[in-house]
């Protein structure tokens, strides 16, 4: 079969105002348009092109199965919207039709400090959502880089990585189940087994992951229950200076395997990182020159567990020929973690000052490889950049993932930045070509492409079936049989397949 | 709509932003008073989003923290 689409036109407006009313039903050019931004860079030329035709902001379950159906019924394409924090394509429509924009859906339905579970309407802030649970001592660890102001649906749809995910797990771990509205409109629970609250279940088949990570693919989450923990009484947050980067990577071996459950991550910056945050952070606290690369580390849990781990972390600094940066340099630097790329908004084109946005290519590998990949990034970044002149090189970072455990893998981070003014046509095939090659060295590094934003947009998506091989097929498999008219975000992760002739 | 738009704001298909043409000027002029402010507010911004994170940022010990100039 192939799909075909139809256009939203006055009846389906109707219909739309019928179930959510006027007001929560959005048709105007600035309304629409807001609704095709995403971080990510895109040519601005082509933004006219990807705005929904209309958006709509329901506030209840039956008011998201309503409008699925109707665009199901109809043959008009549907994109979920969250924060639209995420740095792939996911809440961006693709086919134009209805953007579900579920900012409103965001009560606390239940906080249990019994069970320590929150039930909520999923398109809540992280940071709302703790203040919320701060009076009962317990609260939601996520902590992705947009904690400010990205949503929880936002991170189930992506998946994503928290930066105290070695201390307390990611989003995976976290939602213990949700009701997501599939894109037929029926409503279904998922989670461990049937129990809304139950961690742990060998009932079944564990459904829970394939509504994490799929990019707005396959349903919308209307309601989430959520892991709480104790709110730490303390953390400790340090970074170190190593005079070349040989000497930083070393020293993560020491911190991963320093045995200690409250460490939340261990970061290493690159030199190229080093050298850019001098240069264009006016805010970044100046260190010695000589440092090279810099090691940061952090502990959260109770006072007596997090000060037992900061004099090991301190004495682990010392014996692996770390500088320990200071105080204010280590609190500052460590809460800056949410705005450490939003401050300096500007980098260099040949060498003279301008004004760019960035964007960060992720993925995930293993710590043997990590020179392997950095050596190869920044030579194809520096290639590209020699040619381009909008674009900059800001460095790379390497997080761990479940450091205490040792054998964590790593979320790798290159950051380019962008002069967004000047990307036309030929320089944003340039970025996709850049986003190829550097995936490609991923992949040959036995890496994933993504170990936090995902794989959606042009550069790397191509390369998802080279990565994932049968995995792939049964992704094309299970599109198809929860989505039979295609409906639900298309175009997304090549899925379009799914539907081809002679397919599914 | 308004019938005039202030200095250095376009209209953009009924969409106003900021004239592109001066997103090119560089540095942009910013007076000292500015830069204080910005620095200024963004600390205390980051202090404000730490204290959701835990009660306490525990120091590290003196005989531990020698700093920059001490290390």
């Amino acid at each position: 079969m192939t799909v075909t689409y139809e256009a939203v036109n006055r009846e389906a407006v109707a219909e739309l105002v019928d179930i959510c009313g006027t007001e929560r039903v959005v048709v105007t050019p600035q309304g629409r348009l807001i609704r095709a931004m995403v971080p990510a860079p895109f040519p601005f030329q082509r933004w006219a092109d990807e705005a929904p035709e209309v958006a709509v902001l329901p506030e209840t379950t039956e008011e998201v199965v309503a409008i699925v159906k109707l665009a199901n019924r109809l043959r008009i394409p549907i994109v979920p919207r969250a924060g639209a924090t995420g740095l792939n394509d996911g809440a961006k429509p693709n086919r134009g039709g209805i953007v579900v924009d579920t900012k409103r859906m965001n009560k606390v339905l239940e906080i249990d400090t019994t069970d320590w579970t929150v039930t909520i309407q999923p398109s809540i802030n992280m940071l709302k959502l703790n203040e919320r649970l701060a009076p009962h001592g317990v609260w939601y660890p996520d902590d992705p880089a947009s904690y400010p102001v990205s949503i929880v649906s936002g991170r189930i749809g992506t998946g994503g990585w928290s930066l105290l995910g070695s201390r307390y797990g990611h989003v995976r771990d976290n939602v213990i189940s949700m009701e997501v509205v599939l894109p037929t409109g029926e409503v279904v629970e998922v989670g461990q087994g049937g129990g809304r609250k139950i961690r742990h279940s060998s009932t079944g088949y564990r459904l829970k992951d394939l509504f994490l990570g799929h990019q707005g693919t396959l349903g919308i989450a209307t309601q989430a229950t959520l892991e709480l923990y104790p709110r730490p009484e303390a953390e400790f947050p340090a970074f170190f200076g190593y005079e070349s980067f040989d000497a930083g990577y070393a020293a993560m071996q020491p911190f991963c395997r320093s045995n200690l459950a409250t460490l939340a991550g261990v970061i290493l910056f690159d030199e190229r990182k080093v050298q850019y945050l001098r240069r264009d952070d006016e805010a970044y606290i100046p260190e010695p020159e000589s440092l090279q690369s810099i090691v940061a580390v952090a502990a959260y849990g109770s006072e007596g567990e997090v000060a037992a781990a900061r004099d090991r972390l301190m004495r682990i600094g010392a014996d692996t020929g770390g500088r320990y940066l200071g105080e204010e340099l280590s609190e500052l630097d460590w809460a800056s973690r949410h705005d450490r790329y939003a401050t300096p908004l500007h980098g260099r084109s040949r060498d003279r000052a301008v004004h760019m946005s960035w964007h960060c290519e992720d993925a995930a590998i293993t710590y043997s490889q990590l020179p392997f990949v950095k050596r190869r990034w920044h030579e194809i970044a520096d290639r590209y950049i020699a040619e381009h002149e909008v674009f900059d090189n800001w460095g790379m970072f390497f997080y761990t993932n479940n450091a205490y455990k040792g054998w964590g893998d790593f979320l790798v981070e290159i950051d380019i930045g962008i002069w967004e003014q000047r990307l036309d046509e030929a320089s944003w095939r340039a970025w996709t070509d850049l986003k190829r090659e550097i995936t490609q060295v991923s992949l040959d590094a036995g890496g994933s492409i993504s170990a936090c934003h995902g794989a959606t947009r042009e550069g790397e998506v191509e390369l998802v079936p080279a990565e994932l091989g049968g995995q792939f097929d049964l992704m094309l498999k299970l599109k198809r049989m929860l989505d039979p008219n295609n409906i639900m975000n298309p175009g997304k992760y090549l899925l379009d397949q799914a539907y081809q002739d002679g397919e599914g | 709509m308004p019938d005039e738009l202030p200095p250095g704001v376009v209209d953009n298909d009924g969409h106003y932003e900021v004239d592109p043409a001066l997103m090119s000027i560089y540095p942009q002029f910013a007076t000292d008073f500015e830069v204080d402010r910005i620095v200024k507010d963004r600390l205390e911004y980051l202090y404000w989003v730490q204290r959701h994170f835990a009660d306490q940022v525990l120091p590290p010990r003196a005989e531990d923290a020698p700093g920059l100039d001490g290390g």
